[in-house]
């Protein structure tokens, strides 16, 4: 049971993400990136980390798709012009790049794989937990977010006001 | 339960990270490249959840907190951008972008 | 039981805190003060990055550790601290006559500054991937901005938009492979674990992650650092952005970057097995590979532009692959860390003294100063100091004796060559004999031939003439009197 869940979950997460790649209109590329999310979710949920789930639906697909939904609609971005020739020379590259990416790593990922090197017992861990691994162990890393975040409002404010 | 899948999920990363690659080469238009560079980012989030449940580490929900953050970061920063070319030049299209000699 | 707040050790931290603080008191003074001068928050950042500097050169002793062994001065990174934040002040030096004339916001620019001097600091002392990742997005969203402040630019807007999905992309490949070292080194993200479990590694599958994991990653320090395959954009970016923004991009950001680099590499310096003794050289020649690129195509294009940013932006894709080369004969070669240390600190203080000033005095010189090369035609004639300066900086890019170049290249080539590796040394030394025509010919302009632009060139101000000096005296004094930089380089 939980494996139909998982196979179909991921097979969806694949095929939206290759309209993600592929799509030539925007709006579809950002409903089908939110798909992908929501499938990645549920596949966190299937591997016990329900914290992790939720954070994704609420902050990644609930937060920052929709800022990117908001400035698709602001912007309208329409595909009208032909396909120059510079184009399809990128798109060769890029399919190049991907069939390498994907058949390199898979294959040495495959050589390499052990199962008895990667099966414990998985459980869920408590939010507490990793609360605590946050504020304590990687107490930098938090606050560097917060230089970040601070950053990054000052910037799009000032990118982005009209003068 | 969810250990049997560590294989499956780290493959599952592998090719969403792939096709991310292919979206940012594939895409012409700034927002979809970007959105491509997202999906590359939640690839990564797929594998240190896999890794991080692998070893019990309960860091890895943390740090999955903090890559988030990073990605919400770059979106409000490229957002701006993107809306501030699209002012200026009335498009988004990379190919367009072409006063810079490449 | 409550968890226990981890033990602050505050020297080590103050660096940190102050240079974060100086970020926020430039924004808040900007609310708050009412009566202030342009040079206000100019002399906000150069007073805390100074202080900053100070404590790290000398509160902070050696191999100080913060946080939990996220953070440590060794010597590289104690130095590289340093360095950027030494870039920090000159490149805010430099900057007023740009923020001048192209109305950028004060306050803002010179916080983003700072922000992203902050983030090269804690780039260069941390040993702990997620903290590295960390401040390379904080390093890129603060330039992201800086890049595409001048308003009514839209080069400025491409520079920004340009740079941004070249770092957005690197990113994802940067945190792919930290992810990859993360779980192949069974759930430790600080690096000096990473090494330790390296040692103890009897798996094949852990090994193989943590390959991929460090092939990807270097592909994300590979764009970050603008080595080639990985560099289109830069040039862009640089022709694009503030100029000031550009030089901080080329200094600081480099030297960050690749003290970064070099904490990375580490762990795969330590290990004992025959197999990662294999795999280590694999990586040294994917290194290889990458500076001879660099050298090869950054000299060569560079010898194609004519716009001074452009050219300079190729230079120092040039001048990455002559640094990486201290990186090959770190890994492939059976040296210690401490013989190879002190080479790549000297080569990075050179690049950066020579950068400032170049990209200072076309700073300095407004949008004549940015244009192509031509328009230097007849400097020498209508401002002897700014081109006495800028040949300084041309001489000592291309590695002519008595500047601080030549020593930085000197150490460097005859560290490789000791280590064997003949073929890169010669054609590194190829490139700095083609870089020769592109250099000179900057001075070939402002020396030889007659003005053709305006007549009347504004003087620098004080501040920039400072920022300039304090840059271009080190090049010609270092340069003559080498071992005052071992002296310096032991003692501090």
């Amino acid at each position: 049971m939980l494996d139909i869940l998982y196979f179909t979950l991921s097979t969806l997460a694949v095929l939206s993400a290759c309209y993600v790649a592929l799509s030539n209109n925007t709006v579809y590329c950002a409903l089908s990136l939110v798909v992908t999310m929501l499938c990645l979710a549920g596949i966190y949920l299937v591997i016990q980390a329900p914290f992790v789930a939720l954070i994704q639906v609420l902050v990644y697909a609930g937060a920052i798709m929709v800022l990117f939904l908001y400035v698709i609609m602001l912007l309208n971005p329409r595909q009208t012009e032909p396909v120059v020739a510079s184009v399809i020379v990128r798109r060769f590259w890029a399919r190049l790049l991907f069939l390498l990416l994907f058949f390199l790593i898979s294959a040495w990922l495959w050589l390499i794989y052990s199962p008895a090197k990667t099966q414990t017992q998985w459980e869920s861990v408590p939010v507490k937990t990793i609360a605590t691994r946050l504020l304590t162990d990687f107490l930098l890393p938090f606050e560097l977010t917060s230089v970040l975040l601070l950053v990054a409002i000052v910037g799009a404010v000032l990118i982005a006001r009209r003068n | 339960m969810g250990e049997a899948y560590f294989g499956y999920n780290i493959f599952l990363s592998v090719i969403l990270f792939a096709l991310g690659v292919l979206g940012v080469l594939w895409q012409r238009n700034a927002l979809s490249v970007f959105m491509s560079v997202e999906l590359m980012l939640n690839a990564a989030n797929l594998a240190l959840i896999t890794f991080a449940q692998q070893f019990g580490d309960a860091a890895g929900g943390g740090l999955v907190l903090l890559i988030i953050t990073v990605a919400a970061a770059e979106a409000g920063v490229g957002l701006a951008i993107f809306i501030r070319l699209y002012r200026q030049r009335a498009t988004i299209e990379l190919d367009k972008a072409t006063e810079l000699q490449g | 039981m409550p968890p226990t707040i981890p033990t602050i050790q505050w020297w080590p931290t103050l660096p940190i805190l102050l240079v974060a603080a100086t970020g926020v008191l430039i924004l808040l003074a900007d609310l708050v003060v009412a009566q202030r001068g342009p040079m206000f928050s100019l002399f906000i950042s150069i007073v805390g990055m100074g202080a900053a500097l100070i404590v790290v050169a000398n509160g902070v002793s050696e191999d100080a550790a913060a946080f939990g062994q996220f953070v440590r001065y060794d010597f590289v990174g104690r130095w590289g601290a340093m360095i950027v934040l030494a870039c920090g002040c000159l490149v805010a030096l430099i900057s007023p006559r740009t923020v001048q004339l192209y109305e950028l916001p004060p306050a803002e620019y010179y916080a983003l500054l700072v922000f992203a001097v902050f983030g090269m600091l804690v780039l260069c002392i941390s040993v702990e991937l997620f903290t590295i990742f960390l401040s390379v997005e904080i390093v890129a969203v603060a330039i992201y901005i800086l890049a595409g402040l001048m308003r009514n630019s839209s080069r400025s807007a491409e520079a920004a938009l340009k740079y941004f999905i070249l770092g957005a992309f690197s990113g994802g490949f940067l945190i792919f492979g930290f992810v990859f070292l993360y779980g192949g080194a069974g759930g430790s993200s600080v690096l000096g674990e990473i090494g330790l479990s390296i040692m103890q590694i009897d798996s094949l599958w852990e090994t193989g992650c943590l390959v991929l994991g460090l092939a990807l990653a270097l592909a994300g320090f590979a764009f970050k650092l603008t080595l080639v395959p990985f560099h289109l954009y830069a040039a862009d970016v640089f022709e694009g952005a503030p100029t000031p923004v550009a030089t901080l991009l080329a200094t600081g950001s480099k030297v960050a970057g690749f003290v970064a680099l070099i904490h990375v590499l580490t762990p795969l310096h330590q290990h004992l097995s025959a197999t990662l003794r294999a795999i280590a050289a694999d990586v040294g020649s994917l290194l290889w590979l990458l500076a001879a690129l660099s050298i090869v195509v950054g000299n060569v294009v560079a010898l194609l532009q004519r716009n001074v940013k452009r050219m300079l932006a190729y230079s120092s894709i040039a001048h990455s692959g002559y640094l990486l080369m201290a990186a090959v004969v770190f890994v492939e070669g059976s040296v210690k860390l401490a013989q190879v240390e002190f080479v790549i600190l000297v080569y990075l203080i050179a690049y950066v003294l020579m950068k400032v000033v170049a990209f200072g005095v076309a700073a300095t010189l407004g949008a004549r100063g940015e244009g192509n090369i031509e328009d230097y035609a007849g400097l020498a004639q209508q401002s002897p100091r700014l081109a006495f300066l800028m040949a300084i900086a041309m001489l000592s890019l291309t590695g002519i004796p008595g500047t601080i170049g030549f020593v930085g290249k000197f150490y460097i080539f005859a560290r490789a060559i000791e280590a064997g590796f003949v073929m890169l040394v010669i054609l590194a030394v190829l490139g700095s004999v083609v870089s020769a025509y592109y250099y000179l010919r900057v001075i070939v302009f402002m020396y030889m031939r007659d003005p053709t632009g305006e007549a009347t060139i504004e003087p620098a101000t004080m501040i920039q003439r400072v920022g300039l000096l304090l840059a271009a005296v080190p090049i010609v004094v270092l340069g003559v009197f080498p071992q005052m930089l071992v002296v310096l380089l032991s003692n501090v």
